[in-house]
């Protein structure tokens, strides 16, 4: 009985290490962005979204999975850069408030969104599965232990190490966290503003494109899907306080354990529905901006 | 009266209530829950939720227009209320939040309220929903006809709070609200206090999104929490920003506008002009709400029509010395 508590544990602690890694991508993108630019991106979603189609529809072009991911990646970075060209950057300049940007946002959540499901439905990729197959390298306590686990494990390690080292060894890394601190000091110090503005949302793209295209290579994907990740990528920004690097890992990894050993023990020992799952990433949301930081007060 | 109801709390009192569906959702759950409920005990039925309980009310409303009226109009008055209370509640986060954190706190209150409400079964059916809300003019025997007149009565239900809405706003209190969105310091620091105020704005515009949530249901004459997601409050917003935010009839404006595109991209519709697309037209729908959104803040941010003065009685009646002064000749 016991021995079967802990298979369930197991799979539910591996579970969880996956998605949480996922989750760690999208989020520091999201907070990379909001932290330079004080967007909060809701774009990010498609980002995702596309970055799945892109990685999926590569693989199955028989590329393989990693040269694909990095394809998607750039692509995505290079879409945010656009995206930010196009529209957010103008409503910048002309002084739109930071609702304003989280409308222009939303509405270009729901245009790429949109436009890519009319595209998708006309080629016939609404649903998809990747070319990537998920094979277990070790099993522990009859739970697999997938090289998908240890490929997104590592790419997080890997990411985080690249960005600690351009955030605080180089003087790229030193200007965009000057424009995070003080956009008007940043610009009259000589910084280019608008360079790492879209150096910035170049790496927000990629990660958003590598947590998009490990997405694809976990589960199938469709049009809607960046949209469902969307809540919980917020959720993990939102508990790390949108702070650090550190911390916003931390908060991915909260939701991502949170969401499945958490829904999985409130199921087996409180009878919980696991349609609650979401409910929890939402508390956490709520609990966090309401008790949280004094960041987000004040006018 | 979605679109007012945001105007009045986001173009006049700037809280943006980016949770607005689950307000509507709150006056549709408790038409559904008071209605069904009332018509079970009557007929004695135990399972509520099922399709043969829901042809059995149907079926009692055609046979008992009276009671069904009853039965609606309590149902509505009851909406208004219990919706405006927890537009009461939700001002409580609005009393710190900085606005764009506000407007994601409020969505995900009002999406965690919805997924609660699509699990918890027994209140409206979960997922599936529960159907058979009847309509107090269900005993019309022509379907067309009830249909005409219940929407005329929908259309006197909007005008009416466009009334109140703009009797609100044209009053002391909306330069209050106005005050509160533009500077809430000195409106403090006038005695104004802004919890009060934003308090009663969400109560009675909440009330307002309760009613519309009520005449909604009892359309439809169903409930399916899928029906009320995050999207509808964007093109709620998007019909506010394009018709002018701050000002209700440009609002108004908005939402006709934005309603006639909706039913004139319906598939239905198209195919009665002839037209048939080989691609699903929803796409394009909700594509051009973000579309809407983004050409409007580049380059109207404004809406169609801007915001006006306040016109409070004492400024018409000083409007109108003004214009006899003018028009009297001048003596000596």
């Amino acid at each position: 009985m016991v021995y079967l508590v802990i298979e369930e544990i197991v799979k539910n602690i591996l579970q969880s290490l996956l998605v949480s890694s996922l989750y760690a991508l999208g989020a520091l993108s999201l907070t990379l962005s909001y932290r330079v630019t004080k967007i909060a991106n809701f774009a990010v979603s498609e980002y995702v979204t596309l970055g799945a189609y892109t990685a999926a529809l590569s693989t199955l072009r028989g590329i393989d999975p990693y040269t694909s991911l990095i394809i998607a990646s750039v692509l995505i970075g290079l879409l945010a850069v656009m995206i930010d060209e196009a529209i957010y950057k103008p409503l910048y300049k002309k002084g739109s408030t930071p609702l304003q940007l989280l409308i222009a946002s939303i509405a270009t959540m729901l245009m790429i969104r949109y436009l890519w499901s009319i595209y998708a439905d006309y080629r016939g990729i609404l649903f998809l599965s990747s070319g990537y197959s998920i094979a277990p390298i070790i099993y522990l306590v009859n739970s697999p232990l997938t090289n998908l686990h240890i490929l997104s494990l590592s790419i997080l390690v890997i990411i985080s190490l690249a960005l600690y080292i351009l955030l605080f060894k180089t003087r790229i890394g030193k200007a965009m966290r000057a424009l995070a601190s003080n956009p008007e000091l940043a610009a009259i110090s000589g910084i280019p503003v608008w360079r790492i503005r879209r150096i910035t949302w170049f790496i927000s793209g990629v990660l958003a494109g590598l947590m998009g295209g490990l997405w694809a290579y976990y589960t199938s994907i469709h049009t809607e899907s960046g949209w469902r990740l969307l809540l919980w990528i917020f959720a993990s920004s939102i508990i790390g306080g949108i702070k650090s690097i550190p911390l916003t890992i931390a908060g991915a990894f909260i939701i991502g354990f949170s969401e499945n050993l958490g829904i999985w023990f409130a199921n087996r020992f409180f009878g919980v529905d696991t349609a609650y799952k979401p409910i929890i990433a939402y508390i956490a949301i709520f609990v966090s901006l309401i008790v949280g930081r004094s960041k987000y007060w004040g006018r | 009266m979605l679109a007012l109801s945001t105007n009045l709390e986001y173009g006049y009192t700037g809280i943006p209530n980016f949770g607005k569906v689950f307000f509507f959702f709150i006056g549709a759950i408790v038409s559904a829950v008071i209605t069904a409920n009332m018509y079970n005990s009557v007929l004695g039925i135990e399972e509520g939720l099922s399709a043969i309980a829901a042809t059995k009310r149907t079926e009692y409303s055609i046979q008992n227009p009276v009671f069904a009226t009853e039965v609606f109009i309590l149902s509505l008055v009851l909406s208004v209320i219990i919706t405006g209370l927890f537009g009461y509640l939700a001002s409580y986060p609005a009393l710190a939040l900085r606005e764009d954190f506000l407007a994601i706190t409020l969505l995900v209150f009002g999406e965690a309220g919805r997924i609660f409400v699509r699990t918890y079964e027994p209140l409206v059916g979960g997922v599936f929903g529960m159907s058979g809300i009847p309509n107090p003019l269900n005993f019309i025997q022509d379907r067309a006809l009830s249909s005409f007149i219940y929407s005329i009565f929908v259309l006197f239900m909007a005008s009416i709070t466009f009334i109140l809405v703009e009797r609100l706003v044209n009053s002391p209190f909306g330069r209050v609200m106005k005050a509160v969105r533009d500077d809430d310091l000195a409106a403090a620091s006038l005695g104004k206090s802004i919890a009060k105020v934003r308090g009663q704005v969400l109560f009675i515009s909440s009330a307002i999104a309760g009613a519309a949530g009520s005449l909604f249901t009892f359309y439809t004459q169903s409930i399916f929490p899928d029906d009320f997601i995050p999207p509808v409050t964007f093109y709620i917003i998007s019909m506010v920003l394009l018709g002018g935010a701050g000002n209700n009839i440009g609002v108004v404006l908005g939402a006709v506008f934005l309603s006639l595109f909706e039913r004139f991209t319906q598939t239905s519709t198209l195919s009665i002009l002839g037209i048939t697309l080989s691609l699903d037209i929803s796409y394009i729908r909700y594509a051009v709400t973000g579309l809407v959104m983004i050409l409007i803040l580049f380059f109207r941010p404004q809406g169609i029509i801007p915001e006006g003065i306040v016109k409070t009685p004492l400024y018409k009646i000083i409007m109108e010395r003004e214009k006899e002064l003018k028009t009297q000749p001048k003596t000596g």
